[in-house]
Formats: structure tokens, sequence, C-alpha cells
């Protein structure tokens, strides 16, 4: 050997030696043990990653289902506001309109209760001045039908004052 | 549990089998040895060669069939929900690949399977000194195999190895760059191997002293040896395992884009020249 007598009995054939042995087992620890092992755990993190990815997926179609949801939510909510307004702003305008007939009804109920009243003052009115012409022909019988044409003259002329008084 | 089972078997083993070998050799001469190599050889069909080679292949082999044996029989049974064993070879197969995912992002497909493979030679190659196999030396003496890497051959070879596979990832990155940045570290596969060599040496020679003396060996080295081999077994591995990542990671890392002239030319527009900063005053 050309490299004898190197310090420590460092020897090149046996390096070489166990080179070719760990080379030797390298080769044979890679496909044997180190390859298929590591290929099931890549394998098995592939799956695990791909159920993780499909329940995100699956969670986030939930999400959006749920932000649709209650996006219709507060759209019926809306409208039901809406309907709400509506049906107050129409129950007013009845309110009002109701006030009104009511109103128009009163007045018309007190025309019509001013104008009996009228009828009834005029046909009092009439009857009374009817009695008082009964009660004078009456009394001008009397006087005529009486002796002293004086008295006769007395009272007719009392009863003419008594009516000019009452403003008859 | 399973350690106190290995400890009582060994304690049993190291009772019975104490003094049943004959020594031949002094504790100077067995350390001098483990050190250089020079007596103990191994005839590896007609060559002598140290025992930490053999070691290397026996280990290679055990290594290999357990793989060939998980392989058949029980990765095709994994299943996604991970029994005991399943979970021991994905934690082993995992921490590697981590390790180089952190420390090198930017490419560690390769890296991952070095350092799963250099790992794995580290620890059970420490490991494998605990079981004493007994060999018979050219002189025809009965030796027990040492770790693969306490020869300075296999450090060095480890060293090397991983300073090219450092070399590699800075290439195939950052092209002439990357080869820039891996010689800076000219000093890596020396400090590399040395660093092994002699972490394992000492381990193997600390085990061997407590052997070798009467008195400490009855009770001591079941928990010298099995406790203190399988520490240094997982500090070993995890030690160069890191640093190959943490190099490889450094070399293979794309250059930064320059913020220098910007930053220049930004403060210019900002502060102005020094003449039209004399105008203002």
């Amino acid at each position: 050997m050309i490299l004898t007598g190197l310090p420590l009995n460092i020897d090149f054939q046996q390096i070489l030696l166990h080179l070719a042995n760990f080379a030797i087992l390298f080769v044979g620890l890679y496909i044997l043990l180190y390859k298929p092992v590591k290929d099931f755990m890549d394998k098995r993190t592939a799956h695990y990653k791909s159920l993780d990815d499909e329940a995100n997926e699956k969670l986030a179609n939930a999400k959006e289902v749920e932000e649709e949801y209650q996006n219709k939510l507060k759209a019926v909510d809306d409208e039901i506001e809406d309907k709400k307004k509506a049906a107050s702003s129409e129950l007013d305008s009845m309110r009002v309109e109701r006030e009104k007939e009511a109103k128009e009804n009163a007045e018309k109920i007190l025309d019509d209760a001013r104008k009996e009243a009228e009828s009834v003052r005029a046909n009092i009115i009439n009857s009374a001045s009817k009695d008082i012409t009964d009660m004078v022909s009456q009394a001008a019988e009397k006087i005529f039908m009486s002796d002293d044409i004086n008295k006769a003259y007395d009272v007719f002329l009392e009863d003419a004052e008594r009516s000019v008084k009452d403003g008859k | 549990m399973l350690l106190i089972i290995i400890e009582l078997v060994l304690a049993v083993g190291i009772a019975f089998t104490n003094g049943a070998v004959e020594k031949h050799e002094s504790i100077k001469e067995m350390m001098r040895d483990a050190v250089l190599h020079e007596e103990n050889k191994i005839n590896l069909f007609g060559l002598a060669v140290n025992p930490s080679l053999v070691a290397g292949f026996v280990v290679t082999a055990i290594i290999l069939l357990f793989a060939l044996i998980v392989r058949i029989f029980v990765i095709p049974r994994f299943k996604n929900v991970p029994g005991k064993f399943q979970l021991v070879l994905e934690t082993w197969v995992g921490f590697f690949e981590n390790l180089a995912k952190t420390n090198s992002p930017h490419s560690n497909g390769f890296l991952g399977a070095y350092i799963f493979a250099t790992g794995t030679y580290v620890f059970t190659g420490t490991l494998f000194e605990l079981f004493g196999v007994q060999v018979l030396t050219t002189e025809g003496h009965s030796i027990s195999l040492p770790a693969p890497l306490a020869d300075i051959n296999g450090a060095i070879m480890m060293g090397c190895l991983s300073y090219l596979v450092i070399l590699s990832g800075g290439i195939k990155n950052n092209k002439l760059r990357g080869v820039g940045l891996t010689l800076k570290e000219f000093s890596l596969p020396l400090s590399m191997s040395f660093r092994l060599f002699g972490a394992l040496l000492s381990g193997m020679l600390v085990t061997e002293l407590i052997y070798f003396t009467l008195g400490l060996s009855i009770l001591l080295p079941v928990v010298v040896g099995v406790m203190f081999t399988l520490l240094h077994a997982l500090i070993q591995a995890y030690v160069l395992t890191l640093l190959t990542a943490i190099f490889y990671g450094e070399v293979s890392e794309p250059p930064k884009p320059k913020e220098k002239k910007e930053k220049k030319s930004n403060k210019e527009k900002t502060d102005g020249t020094p003449a039209e900063a004399m105008q203002e005053a």
C-alpha cells in the first residue's frame, strides 16, 4: 500500500470497505424502511388534510347558507315593518275620515234640530195667535152680549193694548 | 421493564462468564490496541482487517434483516391509527425527517434519508458493543467486537461522507457558491471524524477499564455498560445527525437579496447630499 504508515493506523482500504458497508446500509434502509414508512405517513397526512379541507369547505358552505338565511330573515323583518307602517298610515287616514264624517253628521243633526225647533216655534206662535183671536172674539161676543157698551169698549181697548205690549 | 430484564440477563451473563475468558493482554496493551488497532486483526476473506469493520458488517446485516422483516410483515399492515410498534417506527423515521426539515427547510429530501441511515447506524453500532460478540483474531485470541465507529477508519469514513453530503447539498442548491460555503468549513470532516471517534472510543475505554478490574466487574458493568452505552449511543447519533443537518441547511440556503445598496440609496434620498444639507442650514 502506498499510504501505509499513516498515524493512528489509518487504512484507506478499510475506510473504503466501511464506506461500501455504509452505502449498502443506506440504500437498503432507504428502500426497505425509510421510503415506505415516509410514503405511508405522507399518504395519511394527505388523507387527513383532504378530510380537513372537506370539513372546512362544508363549514364555509354552512356559513354561507346561514348568512343567506339571516339576510332573508332581515328582509322579512323589513317587509313586516313596511306593512306595519302602511297599516298604521291607513288607520290614521280612516280615523280622520271617520271624524270628518261624524262631524258632518253632527252638524246635520244640529241643523235638522234647529229647523224642527223653528217649525215648532212657528206652529206654537200660530196656534197662540189663533187662541188670542178666539179669546178676542169671545170677549167681543161677551161685550156685545152685555148691556153696558162702555164696558165693552174698555175691555176691547185693554185687550188691544195688551196685544201691542206682547208685540203681536 | 425491558431495560431491567436486559440488565438482569447481562448481570447473570457477566457473573457466569467472568474469568472464563483468558486474558491474553494487559490493560495497557488492550487500551493501546483499542486506539491503534495494531495487534488484533481479523481475517476477512484473506484480508486482515480491524474488528470494527467486521462489527460494521454484522451491524449492517442485522439492521437490513430487521428492515426486511419489517418491510414484509409490518409495513403492509400499517393502520391510520398506529399501534405501538408502528408508532415506534413512525417516530423513528419522523424524528430524522423533521430534523432535516427544521434545519434545512429549502432542500431536505436526500438529507432526511441520509441522517436516518447515519443515526440508525451510529445508534445500533454503539449498542452492538454491549452484546460482546466474540470473534477469533488472526493470532487465535478471542476478542469481543467493538462498536463499528470506535475504529478511526470507520469514524473517518462517517465524517468525510457527511462532509461530502453537505458539499453535495451546497452544489445542488447554490452551485459554485455552495462549494465555496462548504470549503469554508474545511475543518469539518476532521472535527466530525475525530469527535465521533473520540466519543465512541472513550466510552469503550471506560467500559473496558471497568470490565478489566475484577472487583468492579460483577455488578457495576450492568449499570455502567448498559446505561452509559445507551446514553452515548443516543447522544452520538443525535450530535452527528444534527451537525450534518445544520451544515447542510447552511450551505443549501439560497442567497439573500442584497439590501445594502438599496439602503444606501434610500439614505441619500432622505438625508440629501452634504451640500444640500449645508444649503438648508
